[in-house]
């Protein structure tokens, strides 16, 4: 019967994708991620506290609030504003280090996405908060300090069967395969074919250069030597739109993921090199981190140094 | 009629394919945040037009077709001899993060002559306050000048043109 064959069909298909998308994972790899990602956060929030600062300088009239922030009609008090940054300094802490995870996850991924917001209301987006924040938001929601936490030490939770921590780490990992598969598909809907053969990125960074030059800034060193040399833009051009839309690729193909990983970070050491602009999320790696064995590497070091963590 | 019943029994099946029953790991939950967070991130390009927002966004960073030709509006300073040089961010937004200049003379240009006037009077005092630069420059000149970028780099390094929008003296 035909309907029968079909539907033993799907239903395998649709139990085998289950079984892919919550297959178990050690807690250890889930809780290192948020570890690394909570630590990111709060060396990235106290790096931004004196542009946080200078925001009370700005003319209100710049203020143009996006996402959340766009409930705003006028900028915060200074004092207000401080005060969510205080808030979302101290969350990022508690989310490190994993206390009372599930009331302070998501008090501070509320923060984090406010101050980001925010702070990107002044005029100018940048490109580089997104998918931290998009990161923490969803940590937020999983049982991702089950280990290497104060929870787990003071026995507040316990370690659960280890399909609880396998599909937030593959959301994990959609969420950056998404991300950079739109990058791709903005530069082919915005820039065609242009972009292909490598006219679209040159012009990109001689303007990018010379626009700092005539600002007053300065643009990377490496940029105006690049700029003497065409005939390499078509190879960075597809070499860029292949890591991009070949995002999937890592998320199905274990084999393919250290790769994948590995061009994406050298793609941005060169746009950091070419145009002086940096994304410290992928450069640091800790966008990379739910796709890696991080529970190998925390092996390593206990058995170097000792245990890390008491319970779980 | 076969085929209808066969979904209602895919359907009805479902439930244990995917272990919805499952009270230790609700696959409602699972499933729900996951489709929810990928549905989410993909709504940008999903909307006409696309939105880049925060934090849920198209990523259009580096991907329009820039022409070789481009304007570049920003702010210089005259020497009493009348030679025009470049300021630095910091003296164009008040930051010295560049990418805020940019988007500071970017606004005010597309803001009418009382903006650009603004902006010009407001650097014009920034660069007053300045030990370093208050007595080297007379007057703040707001401009849009024309290149061909990437011949730039190859010493090509006149402007095709400039477009003065405003200019103001620098205060005494």
């Amino acid at each position: 019967m035909p309907g029968a064959a079909l539907i033993g069909w799907a239903a395998g298909r649709v139990a085998a994708a289950d079984a892919w998308w919550r297959a178990g994972v050690p807690a250890l790899r889930l809780a290192w991620v948020r570890a690394l990602v909570g630590l990111y956060c709060l060396i990235m929030l106290l790096a931004r506290v004196p542009s946080f600062t200078r925001l009370a300088r700005f003319e209100p009239d710049r203020f143009e609030g996006v996402g959340v922030v766009s409930l705003l009609g006028a900028p915060l008090p200074f004092a207000a504003a401080l005060a969510t940054l205080a808030l979302a300094l101290l969350g990022s802490l508690a989310f490190s280090l994993g206390w009372r995870y599930r009331v302070t996850a998501p008090v501070f991924a509320l923060a984090l996405l406010w101050v980001t917001s925010y702070r990107n209301s002044w005029g100018h987006m940048s490109h580089s908060e997104h998918l931290v924040v998009v990161h923490v938001l969803v940590l937020s929601l999983v049982p991702a300090a089950d280990a290497l936490s104060l929870d787990a030490r003071a026995q507040r939770t316990r370690e659960r069967d280890p399909a609880h921590y396998g599909w937030p780490l593959r959301l994990l990992m959609l969420t950056v395969a998404i991300s950079y598969m739109l990058a791709g598909y903005a530069k082919l809907s915005n820039g065609g074919w242009a972009w292909v053969n490598g006219d679209a990125i040159r012009n990109q960074i001689a303007n990018d250069t010379l626009r700092k030059l005539r600002l007053g800034a300065f643009p990377s060193p490496l940029s105006p030597p690049l700029l003497r040399q065409p005939w390499l833009f078509g190879g960075l051009a597809v070499g860029t739109l292949a890591i991009e839309l070949g995002a999937f690729m890592a998320l199905v193909d274990s084999k393919l993921r250290a790769a994948w990983v590995v061009a994406a970070w050298v793609m941005h050491l060169g746009i950091l090199a070419a145009m002086g602009i940096a994304f410290p999320y992928p450069i640091s790696g800790i966008a990379f981190a739910s796709f890696l064995p991080l529970e190998r590497v925390h092996d390593r070091i206990q058995s170097r140094y000792g245990p890390l963590s008491g319970p779980g | 009629m076969k085929s209808t019943s066969a979904v209602v029994v895919f359907v009805i099946d479902l439930p244990h394919v995917v272990r919805l029953r499952d009270r230790a790991q609700p696959a409602l939950a699972v499933y729900g945040l996951s489709f929810g967070v990928a549905l989410a991130m993909l709504s940008p390009v999903l909307r006409q037009p696309p939105l880049d927002g925060f934090p849920l966004s198209t990523y259009p960073m580096f991907s329009t077709a820039r022409p070789a030709i481009s304007e570049f509006p920003t702010l210089l300073g005259v020497t009493s001899s009348g030679e025009r040089e470049v300021l630095s961010p910091a003296l164009i937004s008040g930051d010295p993060w560049a990418i805020l200049a940019f988007e500071t003379v970017r606004t005010a240009k597309r803001g009418g002559k009382r903006r650009r006037r603004a902006l010009c009077e407001a650097v014009a005092a920034r660069v007053a306050d300045d030990d370093e630069r208050a007595g080297v420059y007379a007057q703040i000149v707001f401009v849009t000048e024309t290149y061909d970028a990437p011949a730039y780099f190859f010493g090509d390094t006149n402007p095709r043109s400039i477009k003065v929008h405003a200019t103001c003296p620098v205060p005494r």
